[in-house]
């Protein structure tokens, strides 16, 4: 989600005790007041006979699929150092619901426009360094700009384009022949127009008059939403020619093309989606008190992320891809510099190595890279990483700290966190959120701010791992963070919030009532499959949402 | 640096038919033209401890403002702006720090980006409309429609535009649409300045023709797109032509003929999110600025020290918890601490004030005596998250259009608003026709600026 929860000041929450419904977790049941577990009834099934997708705005790249489908087109690392340095250097898109592709707030502003036109010309002008490979000309040099023109234009369109595309293209490398350019020329100022274009930059699905108010996918568009959710990048010359020989034309073929694609070593992209979500993405900017965490590794935030990846990979693609096991197996990878901060002994080098955790360790939630995004520079935060577990994991609402909060006076010298904690949540007015967030994060509390084991606070106290579930369906105390995991990996509630997020972050919206049946369908089929990651990915090319449009009005 | 002139500028790209924005006041002695630049520092203050002596003209800033003393002559200090969120019914109130953040753009906040609860049953969302530099800006390119940029808008520290960090809205009214901050100097300058420096220059002239006819292309393709698709998805592709034309115009525009206007030499590149570069990066921000204003590239800025809610860590007094963290403390020690993280800003940010006074504008004259700058903070002090007390500091010549060297208490002033405040930096920047800005809420009745501040 994102870095600054900090708005939840440590000491002054004050709020009317209840953690609330943060949108409806996708198709559960609606839950009661102050959050209370899903009722045991089963929700009717709202699909009829009529597809009911929801609206879809035209979708902007979110800077990661730009990163990936500029990439894609060359397919050589020295364009894709160029697509890095450049992408990484846009302007960071808005977050919302602590993701950074949220279609509405997905458009090109001024200062977006210079970087694509500067990313743009930087990689044209690397990519024509390697003419010979990119456009094989023996002969005739207009044929082969036009050969080129259709080739490529197809795979940054993500069609074949059009008569009057295709000829707006040849007038363009026409003009610069005539202007004086060599062919070298030409063909960069091609690429830089295919880069600028809409049809490159967005991914659109046009609808024809009349054609509402629902309508099936063509199967192009189908092959674009296919590759940018499994792959966050354009579709592959296999993908495209199922979709332009007619083998796209079923949900059939749509579950077949997704399994191709989940099979794919580019399918690791989705780990952008587990950072997003815990704000593992925030990493790269890490920052601690140098006295409290002497002889960090200026690298370590860097490392907890690709750790966090590694992780999911082995779980996502090549472990039994259940949330379950995600939420709780009890092995990482780690590399030198990592192990070394860890204090795993015998791993040195670059490497990454499968190890298992020591002691009572486990799980994504329980990896450095998730547990500290929110902690403080010198210390951990109870309170953030209670909020965290409440809004990303369960997909609860707290509320927003009154404009006229008490004070509470001064921190005593010798008072603990947790001691502070205690005091304040015997304050009513504080009571009620800090009472659903913090012994979330107490049971965390064996993990220090960067991401270590730990068995005493930064004041060297002992510390208290004793916690509780509360406002969810796998009420209880829980001893410390392994057991916290393990109750909140066999939750109903946490399998439906993964849905909602995996929907979210997929579809580049929130979730509403219109597209009921596509998220009813879903939580169905996660339920029916144990929680299998790899069946809700799959499920998610198979709903209304997916395969449907709702033409605008 | 070598001006190339407007002349040269079409012989070099001789043979091409180029459309030129109207600059036909180039090469005139135009008069200064008014700038503004808004200064933002996070979490409030200390509503107690600001000044030692409340006296309009015979004031006495207490310690957390003495940086600003030798400036005071040029100082309209006002005490006690209220952004009257109280006036919104509970359910329309956000969380403060967010919709105080996002007074420059005084609108109700949306619902729907972060898992708070403004209440009970919403998440908080971005506010639903534009902010002052964006919505200035755009007044202003109507008027000098071969301004390059119709404002800049720049953060120092975490690149993440987070609903927390973001200060700057496009609009229109009704509507959430955040705009993405520049947390990079370096990026920035090359930006901004392409074809300011002769280098650049060089470049531009020998692509100009490629990239002219790439645009042309993609231009026609964006109109085309518009013609087939929804009502929202054309307003999206229309921002997005509007920032095709903003870069075409720095494709074409060069820079008028005026002596302070030179490239900058912003030394070797760092990693600018390092929080400890802070107060570099906030200067390198602010070198630009004043470059910026020198070159009329633009007359609006938007600075930002932080996002609101910073929790940044001042070191260098000290210091181990954020400054977030210790403004919601409440104890003594802790305001202690507050004040010096504020007096560091302030001190801070006269390096604005430095870098305006060392370019000339027009005969006798510097920047400083032709730009307002605006000192502001998302609320009034973080322990009670109160917006009604704000401390808002004007500084600046800015045209004489103030009368400086003031402390005004606004306390029992109708019109005190933060909307009126905004107000009053419209009429200084020649609008006086605007009268009313923001949610109706927001703003006492009858609109207007702050009284007696002219």
């Amino acid at each position: 989600m994102q870095r600054s929860l900090a708005v939840f000041a440590l000491f002054l929450i004050g709020c009317e005790g209840r953690a609330l419904d943060f949108g409806q977790p996708l198709g559960a049941a609606a839950p009661g007041t102050n959050g209370a577990p899903p009722q045991d009834e089963p929700e009717p099934n709202p699909c009829t006979s009529e597809p009911s997708p929801d609206l879809t705005p035209l979708r902007r790249l979110a800077h990661e699929e730009y990163r990936h489908a500029a990439a894609d087109l060359f397919g050589t690392t020295a364009v894709s150092a160029v697509v890095n340095a450049q992408v990484d250097g846009f302007a960071a898109d808005p977050v919302s619901l602590g993701f950074k592709n949220s279609a509405a707030f997905l458009d090109v502003k001024s200062v977006l426009m210079q970087q694509y036109f500067d990313a743009a010309e930087a990689i044209a002008a690397k990519a024509v360094e390697a003419l010979p490979a990119l456009v094989p000309c023996t002969g005739d040099e207009t044929t082969c700009a036009t050969q080129f023109i259709e080739r490529f234009g197809r795979r940054a369109y993500r069609r074949a384009l059009s008569a009057a595309e295709r000829q707006a293209f040849v007038g363009l490398y026409a003009q610069a022949r005539i202007r004086g350019d060599d062919f070298k020329t030409a063909i960069e100022g091609v690429l830089l127009a295919f880069l600028l274009s809409p049809h490159f930059v967005y991914r659109v699905e046009v609808d024809d008059v009349g054609s509402g108010p629902v309508r099936a996918l063509r199967p192009q568009e189908l092959a674009t939403r296919l590759s940018f959710l499994f792959w966050r990048s354009g579709p592959d010359d296999a993908l495209l020619s199922a979709a332009e020989a007619g083998r796209l034309g079923t949900p059939q073929d749509v579950e077949r093309e997704a399994r191709r694609l989940l099979a794919d070593p580019k399918a690791g992209r989705l780990t952008q989606l587990f950072e997003e979500w815990l704000d593992v993405d925030e990493l790269s900017g890490l920052r601690r008190d140098t006295a409290a965490y002497p002889g960090l590794d200026p690298k370590l935030g860097e490392d907890l992320r690709e750790e966090v990846r590694a992780f999911v990979r082995s779980v996502l693609l090549e472990g039994d891809g259940k949330l379950s096991t995600l939420l709780t197996s009890q092995h990482t990878f780690v590399n030198g510099a990592l192990a070394q901060h860890y204090r795993l002994p015998g791993i040195t080098g670059t490497q990454w190595t499968r190890v298992q955790q020591p002691g009572r360790r486990g799980g994504l939630l329980m990896l450095g890279g998730a547990l500290i995004p929110h902690d403080k520079e010198a210390r951990t935060s109870i309170v953030m990483r209670g909020l965290g577990l409440r809004t990303q994991l369960l997909c609860q609402l707290v509320p927003a700290p009154p404009p006229d909060i008490p004070s509470l006076g001064e921190l005593g010298a010798d008072q603990t966190q947790a001691d502070r904690l205690a005091q304040h949540r015997s304050n009513p007015s504080c009571a009620g959120c800090h009472s659903v967030m913090d012994p979330l994060g107490v049971p965390l509390e064996g993990f220090d701010a960067v991401g270590r084991a730990r068995s005493a606070d930064e004041r060297g106290r002992a510390l208290s791992t004793l916690g509780q579930l509360t406002n969810t369906d796998v009420d209880g105390p829980v001893t410390d963070g392994l057991d916290l995991v393990t109750k909140l990996a066999t939750s109903a509630q946490v399998r439906s919030c993964f849905v909602t997020q995996a929907f979210r972050f997929t579809s580049g919206r929130k979730e509403t009532a219109v597209n009921a049946c596509s998220t009813f369908r879903l939580q169905a089929r996660f339920a029916e499959s144990g929680g299998d990651l790899r069946e809700l990915f799959v499920g998610l090319t198979q709903t209304d949402d997916f395969l449907f449009r709702r033409v605008a009005p | 640096m070598t001006t190339v002139s407007r002349r040269r500028f079409l012989q070099g790209a001789a043979g091409l038919s180029l459309a030129l924005p109207a600059l036909e006041s180039w090469g005139q002695a135009a008069a200064p033209a008014r700038r503004v630049i808004f200064v933002f520092t996070a979490n409030g203050d200390h509503i107690a401890q600001r000044m030692a002596t409340k006296h309009e003209t015979n004031f006495a800033f207490a310690d957390m403002l003495s940086p600003f003393e030798a400036y005071r002559s040029d100082l309209l200090v006002l005490d006690g702006v209220d952004k009257f969120h109280g006036r919104l019914p509970a359910a329309e109130r956000a969380d403060g720090h967010q919709q105080g953040g996002s007074a420059l753009a005084p609108w109700k906040s949306g619902t729907g980006s972060f898992p708070l609860g403004g209440n009970e049953t919403q998440t908080i969302g971005y506010v639903r409309g534009p902010s002052i530099d964006k919505a200035l800006g755009d007044r202003i390119a109507v008027d000098a429609p071969g301004l390059r940029f119709k404002h800049l808008y720049f953060r120092v520290g975490d690149s993440s535009n987070h609903i927390w960090n973001t200060h700057a809205h496009a609009g229109p009214e009704g509507t959430q649409n955040p705009i993405p901050a520049e947390t990079n100097p370096f990026t920035a300058y090359t930006r901004i300045f392409a074809g300011v420096d002769t280098a650049s220059q060089q470049r531009l002239l020998r692509r100009l023709a490629m990239r002219q006819s790439a645009l042309d292309l993609v231009r026609g393709e964006l109109s085309g797109l518009q013609a087939k698709v929804s009502a929202a998805d054309r307003a999206r592709l229309q921002q997005h032509a509007e920032s095709l034309r903003d870069v075409e115009r720095g494709l074409s525009a060069l820079t008028p003929q005026n002596a302070a206007c030179a490239p900058l030499t912003l030394g070797a590149a760092y990693n600018t999110t390092d929080a400890t570069r802070w107060r570099d990066v906030g200067n390198l921000f602010f070198k630009l600025s004043a470059m910026a204003f020198a070159c009329d590239l633009t007359r609006v800025v938007n600075f930002n020290w932080s996002g609101n809610t910073s929790d940044r860590v001042y070191r260098t007094l000290g210091l181990t918890e954020g400054h977030h963290t210790l403004s919601h403390d409440g104890s003594a020690a802790a305001f202690t601490n507050v004040r010096r993280i504020k007096k560091l800003l302030f001190e801070a940010s006269c390096q604005l004030h430095q870098e305006l006074e060392a370019l000339p504008d027009g005969a006798g004259k510097t920047l400083w005596d032709h730009t307002l700058v605006v000192h502001w903070s998302e609320l009034s002090q973080g322990d009670t998250h109160q917006t009604d007390k704000d401390l808002v500091v004007l500084a600046g010549g800015a045209h004489g259009h103030f009368r400086m060297g003031r402390y005004v208490n606004l306390q029992g002033v109708p019109k005190r608003g933060f909307s009126n405040l905004l107000l009053s930096c419209w009429h200084y920047m020649g609008y006086p026709d605007v009268q009313s800005w923001g949610a109706p809420e927001l703003l006492p009745a009858g609109g207007g600026g702050i009284p007696g501040l002219t």
